[in-house]
């Protein structure tokens, strides 16, 4: 909490706070407890239940503008929530990122009175998630098997939206995911069309936008798994009695703890300098995220490790941040995609 | 005889010539033994091709099936497949000729275990935790537990049924602590075995116990006296239907889930006299650091078996093309990625195989000594009589093995074996996680037929890096054991006989 009060004092905002804020409370309340079952029974309603309550707190149109019937939220409010969420569920805040850029997408294209009322994806809880890139070889939709509405988006800017049925587009629930495991993600393939072939592209200078924000909120979330990790770590490590004394005292946990709060307080101050921009820079998100992911999946393996066998153990929920940091450095794409 | 014959006569399996060239490629230590000691190289070839026959026939068709079904269903055991591997000798291979087993030591173990593992570690480890079940007998164990629970185990085998083992060591609230000498001292223990008249009775909870549910043996480490434990550490066999022993639990794990890891509950339990492994207080110096000198080069050949897996399906998935008609191993990075990879699981292989050298070269020559092999020639009636039972299980009987051992090797043989060991496991367990974390970065999230693969070989490959002690401990004992010794600091007779920094007498 006292994290979230400190981003908030940067950005200056009391609204602003007094939503992060409800957003720290509701993932205390009610994503907590449930994130492990959902992760390792996605199709046990609990998702759906927490979604509706997301659609409650405003936070599944947060993205998109007001005056297209938004919460008209600015990007680095949303990463914090996005992070808030992450610290509890990642799952969770991978499908909230996917809907409002999906939703944003369509917004900045002009194609969102098309896709039906956005009362629908705010307060209805109605689901959607965005394919970026989309190609032939497939992208990785978080929430996208249970998603209404699919907007698929290429590198040059080209969007379009599908409904499930549409001959054009393959939807397919990914077959025992090894993380984000909660939302039930989809592989989102586009068939027989060459680069979104007659897809409307969206305004010149805002191609690499939907980019921007799918990096900076996966920034958001790996710092939300790290925060999670590094919490874990540091509680057990205050109880756990090893070596004749609890092994929070011990220098090579302690050197892993430092090490876990660190990367968290970098990524934390790099995700508030990236997401103020006025201009979001591609370059530096892409680097940010990169890096985020990398610190997230060395924090989470470290978190398991500070366990020992009990991290190991799905009770304790330490091993699921490994398992979603691993995803989520190939999400939306490979690092070695944006070497092209 | 009978387990040969049952052998299954197939095509299936690699060649014995490929496998004999893939090894001496692998591992030009054993190319150069070759020459000295040409049969048994080429008994190792042959177990690593028995090996990979029985991963293509039995494992590799219903390894990600068991991986999944295990993940809710706790108390399924692939028994069939421990059945399968029955003809193969897998359960025997580290007991001793002597009694009905392959004699295979740490190297011929090894290269098993990753040849095993290169296709599944769940169950591959069944075969590692049972293994680490027969050690404590080979380190510590009399003739006549030989006679009992070894040939019990090798003869079953050849009858078609399967007796597994297991080691139990931690405890829920003594992880590392009962791993290390000096942790031990100060440890929280929450089991302890009591003297009574013929025997102790146990109380108390063991956890993450490997084969724990399904062992037929179990051998337990415990403090005969709480206040003192590093002293009254002690080793029992325990049966599995032994009244007051139960499995009140089966874990639910990240990986490796086709070996079950159970809690074992103990409730007034009675352990006869004659069930006591060596001496009383001796389960830690020189107990527990024997069986860890023996069993952290085949954890290391574990998980290069997993670094293997995930190699292997890596450049697989690499060779394909994608949309467009590239491949991925047409790219430079990607080419860089895999000779890295290769690179470290070499040097992964080197440390393990070093590892079990060094051991084989150590506590290895009390197998082979001629007093041990003269044993042999004893009629069996004589062995496994009355007499002799008694004699064995006697303190006299227990002191004239130790002394056999200390006759072979010595306190620095086994430092010497323990730094090497360590070293294999840890290095192993970082490069199968560094591995499996890098395959799955550059491969991405896609619907392929490598992904559930790599995928799993990153659930099974964290595993590593904690059990059989977390690679921090394994730093430290290396530094002690390996590291401190070139400082001039000697560590205090690690093989503890006489006394001296063992147990409670002297």
């Amino acid at each position: 909490m006292v994290r979230v009060a400190d981003d908030v004092m940067m950005a200056g905002e009391e609204e602003r706070r007094m939503l992060v804020e409800s957003v720290a409370a509701y993932r205390g309340q009610a994503l907590d407890d449930y994130a492990q079952e959902m992760d390792e029974r996605p199709d046990s309603g609990r998702f759906d239940l927490a979604w509706k309550k997301l659609a409650e707190l405003g936070l599944l149109d947060a993205l998109v503008c007001e005056e297209s019937g938004g919460q008209g939220m600015d990007i680095y409010s949303f990463c914090i929530v996005l992070r808030e969420l992450a610290a509890g569920q990642a799952a969770v805040a991978a499908a909230v990122l996917s809907q409002n850029v999906a939703l944003w997408a369509l917004d900045v294209a002009g194609m969102l009175g098309d896709a039906g009322p956005i009362e629908e994806f705010g307060g209805g809880a109605a689901r959607a998630g965005i394919a970026w890139p989309a190609t032939g070889d497939g992208a990785f939709v978080p929430g996208g098997t249970a998603a209404g509405l699919i907007v698929l988006a290429s590198e040059e800017g080209a969007v379009m939206k599908s409904a499930p049925g549409d001959p054009t587009v393959e939807v397919k629930e990914l077959d025992y995911p090894l993380g984000l495991r909660g939302c039930r993600p989809a592989i989102v393939k586009a068939v027989g069309m060459e680069g979104l072939a007659g897809a409307p592209v969206v305004s010149p200078g805002a191609e690499r936008a939907i980019e921007c924000r799918l990096l900076l909120g996966v920034t958001a979330i790996a710092a939300g798994i790290t925060r999670q990790g590094w919490e874990k770590a540091a509680a057990y490590a205050a109880e756990r009695f090893q070596g004749g004394d609890i092994i929070i005292k011990h220098e090579q946990i302690r050197m892993m703890l430092s090490a876990m709060e660190e990367r968290l307080a970098v990524m934390e101050g790099a995700l508030a300098t990236a997401a103020s921009r006025e201009r979001l820079d591609v370059a530096e998100c892409r680097g940010l995220k990169a890096t985020a992911c990398d610190m997230a999946m060395a924090s989470a393996q470290d978190a398991v490790q500070v366990h020992g066998g009990y991290g190991y153990m799905r009770d304790y929920g330490v091993e699921r941040l490994m398992r979603d940091a691993a995803y989520l450095r190939s999400y939306p794409r490979p690092r070695i995609a944006t070497l092209t | 005889m009978a387990a040969e014959k049952a052998r299954p006569d197939c095509s299936c399996g690699p060649a014995l010539a490929d496998v004999r060239r893939r090894l001496m490629d692998d591992f030009p230590m054993l190319n150069a033994m070759r020459a000295r000691r040409p049969m048994y190289v080429e008994k190792l070839v042959k177990v690593v091709r028995d090996c990979a026959e029985y991963n293509e026939r039995y494992v590799m068709p219903v390894a990600l099936e068991i991986d999944r079904r295990m993940e809710h269903d706790h108390d399924y055991f692939a028994w069939d497949l421990v059945q399968a591997a029955l003809p193969y000798r897998l359960l025997s291979l580290a007991i001793p000729g002597l009694v009905g087993g392959v004699g295979g030591l740490s190297v011929m173990f090894s290269l098993a275990m990753e040849e095993l593992c290169s296709a599944c570690p769940g169950i591959g480890n069944i075969f590692g935790a049972h293994a680490l079940g027969v050690s404590p007998f080979l380190v510590a164990g009399s003739m006549a537990h030989w006679e009992s629970a070894l040939r019990d185990c090798a003869e079953s085998e050849k009858a078609g049924k399967p007796v597994l083992m297991a080691a139990a060591v931690t405890e829920p609230s003594a992880g590392t602590d009962v791993e290390e000498p000096n942790f031990l001292k100060t440890a929280r223990l929450s089991m302890g075995a009591k003297k009574v008249a013929g025997g102790y009775v146990i109380n108390g909870t063991k956890c993450f116990i490997s084969n724990g549910s399904v062992a037929d043996y179990t051998v337990l480490c415990c403090a005969t006296d709480r206040d003192r434990p590093f002293e009254s550490w002690t080793t029992f066999i325990i049966t599995k239907d032994m009244e007051g022993f139960s499995v009140p639990r089966v874990e639910e794990k990240m990986g490796q889930r086709a070996c079950p890891a159970a809690e074992l509950l103990f409730e007034d339990c009675f352990v006869p006299d004659e069930n006591v492994m060596g001496m009383e207080g001796d389960g830690m110096q020189p107990g527990t650091l024997l069986l860890l000198a023996a069993s952290r080069a085949p954890v290391g050949a574990i998980a290069t078996g997993i670094s293997r897996s995930a190699y292997e399906w890596f450049v697989k998935w690499a060779n394909r093309a994608r949309a467009g008609g590239m491949r991925p191993i047409d790219r430079q990075s990607v080419q860089m990625a895999i000779a890295d990879m290769k690179t470290r699981i070499q040097l992964a292989r080197w440390a393990y195989l070093n590892a079990a050298l060094t051991f084989d070269g150590s506590l290895g020559n009390v197998m082979n000594s001629p007093v041990t092999k003269s044993l042999a020639f004893m009629p069996r009636s004589v062995r496994t009589g009355d007499q002799f039972k008694k004699f064995f299980l006697s303190n006299a009987g227990k002191q004239m093995t130790e002394a056999l051992i200390a006759a072979h090797t010595s306190s620095a043989a086994v430092t010497h074996a323990l730094a090497n060991a360590s070293m294999a496991k840890a290095v192993g367990g970082d490069t199968a996680m560094y591995i499996s974390t890098l395959a799955l970065e550059m491969m991405g999230i896609e619907d392929s037929e490598e992904r559930p693969w790599i995928e799993k070989a990153f659930r099974d490959a964290k595993l590593t890096q904690i059990y059989e002690g977390t690679n921090q401990l394994n730093r430290l004992v290396l530094f002690e054991a390996g590291i401190q010794k070139s400082l001039k600091i000697e560590l205090k007779n690690p093989l503890g006989f006489g006394r001296k920094g063992g147990g409670p007498r002297g």
